[in-house]
This record gives structure tokens, sequence and C-alpha cells, in this order.
């Protein structure tokens, strides 16, 4: 059986459920297997919001074997091929799926949680967020989706697409690129932009190289 | 069109544990849908009602609430129409009375009961497992283990359920219903009966006396024969392997272990894959545990499976010993790697490092990660509500708050309910607090528990006298679980007017004499009414208005904004006494980095106009600014 499980992180309102439907759309376009669970959050903002992305592919003589029938929809500990977050501490929740293959991809810029907002908690310096990942994974980086996003495109509209390039290009993501952007298009308005944020995202990846990167704009 | 109702058997189409459920339904003929919205099942119901326009036959309702769901389904189901009534797992207990009933009655078309669970308690004040109910209600228990069982059982429940005249329960936890992956569509069917005709049956229906008892015992017949067909009906399955120690699991709990096992590399395990919990297959049961040396059963909460196994062993004189709950805690989910940790410990075998670095990581560095909780959406009524009632209130306040987004209250910045348990609980209690105390008590009730649970209580307190400030949030959306219409929708989002209930109207009929209308987004004249209803005695009402934030934008969005509006905060007059960001604090307002130190400033991405933060601000540093554009005149 070949396994490739992504988890997506972050807070309400970002499109972490979003970015994983075009994970998934793209597979039942590309015919590969596709499952993984949601975690909502309520209606409200803020939350943590989680969504498993998991791709399977069953060798010819497990097609019968009632062992590998079910597919469960969560990511076991530690069985992450990439983790993409949205936001850096939600990155940093997730570390226990990670392992030293996982590819880590990161926005860098924090969301504020109300306890820090209200003083009754600190938020941890993003530099330590890089140091823990990489206790576990050499394959992290943390990028300024959001900057990059702002910069080119005027808003915060692009940055799940520019994620889904990065993802594109560090990843062996098992489905190709064009059922990727075939999904955006059919998914997501505007997609001269898109297209533009996926190739950035590519880019993005160049400089961020596989290894942990400061902000990557500022 | 939607790809869920396509006749394309055979098709690989992306859906969610909740749509495989409702597609399940279709594919069986179902003719009648009734609903209470509810975490994490929720979305059968918007599934099922969007499918309307393809199947313009299907009814599909949402309905005031779960016992009203339920008595209806069994109508249609009287009436010869398949039905499906879908709530959430705490839904069962407002509806338990009919459903006790139903096996007596017995079905005449099909009938379905979608329960959704949530160990762990996720989006729930509580995690009760409802196949308990079943040893009383004799109401059969079907577990999917994955997104294609759902649909598979759900259609196959319709056709049982006619067959052993009992309506079936299938049982999907949230994080079945909420899993999103590949569904292979099956036929549709060729005929659906969408209207029927009720039949007379005073033997069954009316269930008087003697009746009621020999009624009791032609469901427990019923039961009687679905656990002796067991065997044939292809529900629960043995997975074989040469192990003398053996697993007994249903449901989700199923998929995890066989992915455990993987893990563990432990390929010869023999399993027993429970499809259909009530009634348990005592021979299939006491047959696998009878070959083993020990048994393990994976299971979460009280361990229904165990129970009943253990049970039916001690009657065929089978001694294997049995472990279930010694490994697995009888509270919180079990997840996969929960099962896993148990099943090394049970079975022997190791997780390989590699995979423990990350949790190890996690373990070491928990402590530094503030929690992160759920906070009021920008432009949101209830943070208005929320803030005025704070500042109205004194000390001594008890703040009797109920379930919807407004629970989100019982956290700070605001903490105005002491209280969350079931729905309805904050003035179906606080008026007892007022009745035996002095304590001055202010209820909060959304509007659409209002018309689910709260009506009745309201009206208790009228008629005896309580002393009580009751606010009505009238957010006009059923909006914690997904924006349903509530009873107070008068509009859609697509601006289609809708009938909506007179509430304050409402409230006048039931003897309430003081009641008053107010702005949840004026919070200033809404902070003077609190305080003189607060000042006052017996019941006392406002209804506080202001449509939920996410629908209103929504709204806006398809209507092409006319105008266009500036919310914005001026540095220079800010004295930064935090009213804006902690007392009130709205995520449009951030903190950042300015030349002289830190300053606040208003995320016009986010914000949704609503005005509140320059009502509040002391200091005038903000502004709202509104260009009319577009239209002359
Ligand atoms: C018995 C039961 N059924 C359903 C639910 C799920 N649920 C929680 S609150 C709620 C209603 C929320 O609507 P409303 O009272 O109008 O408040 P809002 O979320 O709009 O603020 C529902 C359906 C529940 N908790 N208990
Ligand atoms: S969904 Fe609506 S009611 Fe709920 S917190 Fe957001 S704005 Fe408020
Ligand atoms: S107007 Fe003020 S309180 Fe309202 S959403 Fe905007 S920033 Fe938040």
């Amino acid at each position: 059986m070949r396994r490739y499980d992504i988890l997506i992180a972050g807070i309400g309102g970002q499109g972490v459920i979003t970015l994983g439907t075009l994970l998934k759309l793209a597979a039942i376009r590309a015919g590969v297997e596709v499952t993984g669970a949601e975690r909502r959050g309520g209606a409200q903002r803020e939350g943590r919001v989680t969504s498993h992305v998991r791709y399977r592919t069953l060798e010819p003589e497990e097609a019968e074997n009632p062992r590998r029938q079910a597919f469960s929809g969560l990511i076991p500990r530690g069985g992450a091929h990439m983790v993409i977050a949205l936001e850096p501490l939600e990155a940093a929740r997730s570390l226990a799926l990670m392992n030293p293959d996982t590819v880590v991809i990161s926005e860098v810029a924090p969301r504020t949680p109300t306890a820090v907002r209200l003083g009754s908690a600190e938020y941890p310096p993003v530099e330590r967020i890089r140091d823990w990942i990489a206790e576990v994974t050499p394959r992290g980086c943390l990028v300024g989706l959001e900057a990059a996003s702002r910069e080119r495109f005027g808003s915060l509209r692009q940055v799940n697409v520019i994620a889904l390039g990065l993802a594109s290009a560090l990843g062996q993501l098992p489905v190709p690129d064009e059922a990727l952007l075939e999904t955006v298009r059919e998914r997501l308005p505007g997609f001269d932009a898109n297209r533009e944020a996926f190739v950035l995202g590519r880019e993005l990846a160049g400089t961020a190289g596989g290894s942990i990167v400061s902000p990557a704009t500022k | 069109m939607n790809p869920l109702a396509s006749s394309e058997s055979g098709r690989a189409v992306l859906a969610m544990g909740n749509e495989a459920l409702a597609r399940g339904g279709i594919e069986a003929g179902l003719g009648y849908f009734s609903t209470y919205p509810g975490t994490p099942a929720s979305e059968v119901g918007t599934v099922l009602q969007g499918l309307r326009e393809e199947f313009p036959g299907l009814y599909a309702e949402i309905s005031t609430n779960e016992h009203v769901a339920a008595l209806g389904a069994l109508g249609a189901s009287w009436a010869g129409v398949r039905s499906m009534v879908a709530m959430k797992h705490v839904g069962m207990n407002v509806a338990a009375e009919p459903f006790h009933f139903a096996g007596y009655t017995g079905v005449r078309a099909g009938m379905v009961v979608v329960l959704g669970s949530d160990p762990g308690a996720t989006s729930s004040t509580g995690e009760q497992d409802d196949r308990w109910y079943s040893l009383h209600t004799h109401l059969p228990v079907l577990e999917p283990a994955d997104i294609q069982e759902a649909k598979e059982m759900t259609r196959q429940a319709l056709e049982l359920s006619e067959a052993y005249d009992l309506p079936f329960v299938v049982n999907a936890p949230s994080k079945l219903c909420h899993n999103i992956g590949t569904l292979r569509l099956g036929p549709l069917p060729e005929r659906v009966t969408y209207r029927g005709g009720f039949e007379r049956n005073p033997e069954r229906y009316l269930n008087l006396f003697d009746l009621a008892v020999k009624n009791h015992g032609r469901c427990l017949a019923n039961v009687e024969r679905l656990r002796a067909d067991a065997g044939r009906l292809g529900l629960n399955r043995v997975i074989p392997g040469r192990g003398r120690v053996g697993i007994v699991c249903s449901g989700l709990l199923f998929a995890y272990t066989m992915e455990a096992l993987e893990i563990l590399g432990l390929d010869d395990v023999p399993v027993l894959k429970v499809g259909m919990s009530y009634p348990l297959d005592p021979r299939l049961v006491t047959r696998f545990l009878e070959g083993l040396d020990r048994a393990v059963f994976v299971e979460e909460l009280e361990g229904f499976l165990e129970f009943q196994a253990k049970r039916w062993a001690y009657d065929a004189g089978v001694r294997v010993p049995i472990v279930g709950k010694e490994l697995f805690p009888a509270t919180g989910e079990v997840d996969v790697d929960r099962v896993t940790d148990a099943l090394a410990e049970a079975l022997g075998g190791r997780l390989p490092h590699d995979r423990r670095r990350g949790s190890e990581a996690l373990e070491r560095h928990r402590a530094e990660m503030p929690p992160r909780q759920g906070a009021f959406c920008p432009g949101c009524p209830h943070r208005a509500t929320n803030f005025a009632l704070r500042r109205a209130a004194g000390p001594d306040t008890v703040f009797a708050g109920d379930i919807g987004c407004y629970t989100l209250s019982v956290l700070p910045p605001f903490r105005v309910s002491d209280w969350v348990t079931c729905m309805n609980c904050g003035a179906g209690s606080g008026q007892a607090i007022a009745q035996v105390s002095d304590d001055p008590v202010v209820a909060l009730v959304g509007d659409s528990t209002f018309f689910h649970s709260g009506v009745p209580t309201l009206l208790n307190a009228v008629q005896n006298g309580a002393d009580l400030v009751l606010l009505i949030l009238d957010n006009r959306w059923v909006a914690m679980t997904g924006h349903q219409p509530s009873p107070t929708t008068d509009r859609l989002v697509n601006g289609t007017p809708r009938k909506a209930v007179d509430l304050v109207g409402f409230v006048r009929s039931l003897g309430v004499e003081w009641v008053r209308r107010a702005d949840a987004f004026r919070v200033r004249p809404l902070e003077v009414l609190l305080r003189e209803a607060l000042a006052g005695s017996g019941v006392r009402v406002i209804v506080v208005e202001g449509e939920c934030a996410l629908q209103s934008e929504r709204r806006r969005k398809g209507a092409l904004a006319l105008q266009e509006e500036w919310v914005d905060l001026d540095p220079e007059r800010c004295q930064r006494c935090h009213r804006c960001y902690r007392d009130l604090a709205c995520p449009a307002i951030r903190e950042e980095e300015g030349a002289e130190g830190p300053v606040y400033v208003i995320d016009l991405g986010l914000c949704q106009r609503c005005g509140v933060c320059e009502e509040i601000c002391p200091n005038s540093a903000i502004t709202r600014t509104r260009v009319r554009r577009g239209r002359a005149a």
C-alpha cells in the first residue's frame, strides 16, 4: 500500500477546510482514493481547525485483503508526510504527527490567541517554534505566505493557493499539478491570479529549499 | 448538479460521512426526512434539504426539536413513506419518549434514525453513548466503519427496518460524520413512494393497557427474530488470523484497529468486526471467543460490546479472559494512537521510534503553547450583548447561560454564563434559583433554543411568578450548527422573505408584562435597558435583535454592496485603555508594533463595520465613515 498523508492546520476562518477540499477533489479527479477527518471547531472564529488528507493506493494483491479495506480518516502519530500550517503555533501543535521525513510548510505570521490578548499567556517567538520543528524534521520551512499574497495580489485571498504551490514543489503529492490546478479553476474565483499564486508558491519553495528559513518575505 | 444526486452507479465522488448517510437514504427510496440540527450530524439535513431540487418529491424539514422530528418520521412511516430522522447524540434524550414507543407500534415503511455521536465531546456538552438506549428502546443499532459503509448501512437499515418491523439506528461518531473522502455511489431506486396514506391499525397504534403489554412482547419478539437471523445478514464479519489473542470491535474503531495492527506489524490477529451492535449475535460472539486464549475489546466510553458479550459468554459457558475497559478509559475519545498503544501493550509490538519523535517533542514544549479558544466572530451581536451585560450586571448576578454560539460567553473576557449542560438549562434552573434565593438572575437564550425547549420554561416562570430577567438573543439563525433557518428568520441569505414568528408578540401572549425590544449593536442603550430590567421584579424579557454577522456578510456579498464604510482607529487619540481590545475583544482589532511602541489597528479585512467599538471608545479614537456611491439620490 502506498500512502501519502497531509495534515492541514490553522484557525477558524483561514480556509483550512477549503484547502483540504481542494486536495481531496484533485484526488477524485486523478482517480486516487482519498479520505480524511475534519475538525471544524464550531461556526465561530479563532479556534483550532484541522483537516486530514489521506491518499492511498492499494497494490493489486491487497485489493481483496480484508485487513486493508477500512480507510480511517485520522493520520496516526508520526504518520504525516506533510504538514501545512496556516499559523505557526498551529504548526507547533501538530508536532505529534511529524516524523524525520515530514515536510512542514508553515505561515510565519502569528495570530494572537485570546489568552495572549488578555495578557494571561505569552506567544512563543517564532524562532522557537522553528527550533521545535527542527528537533523532529529537517524539512520544515516557515514562510510569509500572507505577506507574499498581500504584496503580489493586494489581499490575503491567494494564501491557500500559494501554499498549494509550495506543497506541490516540496512534497511528493500523488496528484499531479494539472489535477490541482483544474480543481482550483473549478472551485475558486479568479483563476488567473490563482495560477500565478501557484507558480509563486513553487518559486518560494525554491528559496525555502526544504530547509528552515526565517521569514521569507518581511 | 449535486454529485450526490447522480444516477451513475459506481461513480466515485467526494463525500462527507454525513452526505454518505444521506445518500444511503436516497438509494433506499427515502421520502420523508426530519431533523433538529446538532453537531456532528447537522449536514445530513443540509444535504437532504438541498437534494429536494433533484428529487422534488422528497420531503425534508428542520423540525422545532428532536421530539417533534422523531414523531414526524414515525408518522411518515405509518403513512407508508420511508423515513429518516437525524440528530446529535443528546437529541436522543429529547426524543427518548417517542423512541420508547416506536418499537411497540413498529413501522409500516422503513425508518432509520441517524445519530451523530461525539466521544470526547469536542462539540457537545456531553459524550453519552446512545447505544445503551437500545437495551430498553430495543431499536437495532448499526455501526459503519467508514464513509462507504455509512452509505451501505443506511440503505440496508431502511430495508431491514421494514423486514423486522422496527426503526433502525445508524450510529456515526463525529470523526465519521466529518470524514470526507471517496464514496462509490450505488444505483438509485426505480420507484420511490413519496406520497402514501395512513392505514388504521388499532392493535399496534393504540397502546392502551393490555395492548401496550402485548406490543411490548411483539417488539421483543422482533428483536429476537433479528438476533436469530444476524448470521446471514452479513453485518458482522470475522477477519481470520492464527493468533491466540483476538480483538472484538465495531464502527470507526475497527478502522483504527486495522491500521494499528498494520503499524505494529501484527498481521495474524483474528478480529471480529461487529456491524450490528444491538442485538448482538450471541452465536458468532461466543464461537469467536471460544477459540481464543484471550480477547481484547477495543471500545470507547463505557464498553457496550464488552457488557453484552460477557453476558452471552456466561450463558454459553465460555470462560475466555476478556480485557476491555482495563485498556481503554471509559471517558474521552479513543483514536488510532490510543488503539495502537493499547494493542502494543496487550499483544506486544512496538511503535518505531521515528514515529514517536514528534509526540515526544510536543510533550517537551506543550506547556509553552498558549491555548486557543474560540471567539465570537467580528461583528457578532452576542459580543455586543455580553459587553453590555458585563457592564450592567452587579457582582452578585447569577448568569444563567445556555447552548448556542452565545455559550462562548462562559469564556473570558465576558464570563456571563455560570453553567452549561443541556438546551434550556439556563432559564430552566435559573428561575428556580430565583425562587429560592434573593440572587438576581439573568438568563440568556438563543432564538432557536427558546423555541426548542425554552417556551414551556418561560410560561412556567410567568405562571409561578419567578423573578427572572430573560434575554432572548435573536440573531435570526441557528448559528452554532451551521446557520439553519430558525423560527425568527425573516429573510434567507439570497433575500427570499420568510414567515417569521413575532417574538415580542409571542412573549407577551404568554403573559409577560415587561417585554422590550433592543438592538444588540447599540450597546449603550442596551446597557441602560439592562439596568432598568435588573432593578425591576417579576419576569422581564428583552428581545435583543442583531443578525448573525456571518449571515449578514454572506447576504451583503450576494447583494452588491452599494455603500462602502470604513472603521478607523486613530493612534494619536487612542489612550490604550484596552476597552476595545480586551473588554470587547473583537478579533478585528489587533495589536501591532508602531514606530513608538505597540498600537491598536483595525483589520478592515475582518471588520464587519458593526460600530460597537466606535460606540464604546471613551476617547473617540474610533470613527466610522460611510460613503454612498453607485446610486443617484
Ligand atoms: C438536544 C440538543 N439538540 C441540538 C443541540 C445542538 N445545538 C446546540 S445549540 C443549538 C441552537 C443554537 O441556536 P440558537 O439558540 O438560536 O443560538 P445561536 O447559535 O444562533 O447563537 C443547537 C441546535 C444540542 N446541544 N442539544
Ligand atoms: S456564527 Fe454568527 S452568532 Fe455565531 S459567533 Fe459568529 S457572528 Fe456570532
Ligand atoms: S466595527 Fe469594531 S467591533 Fe465591529 S467588527 Fe469592526 S472592529 Fe470589530
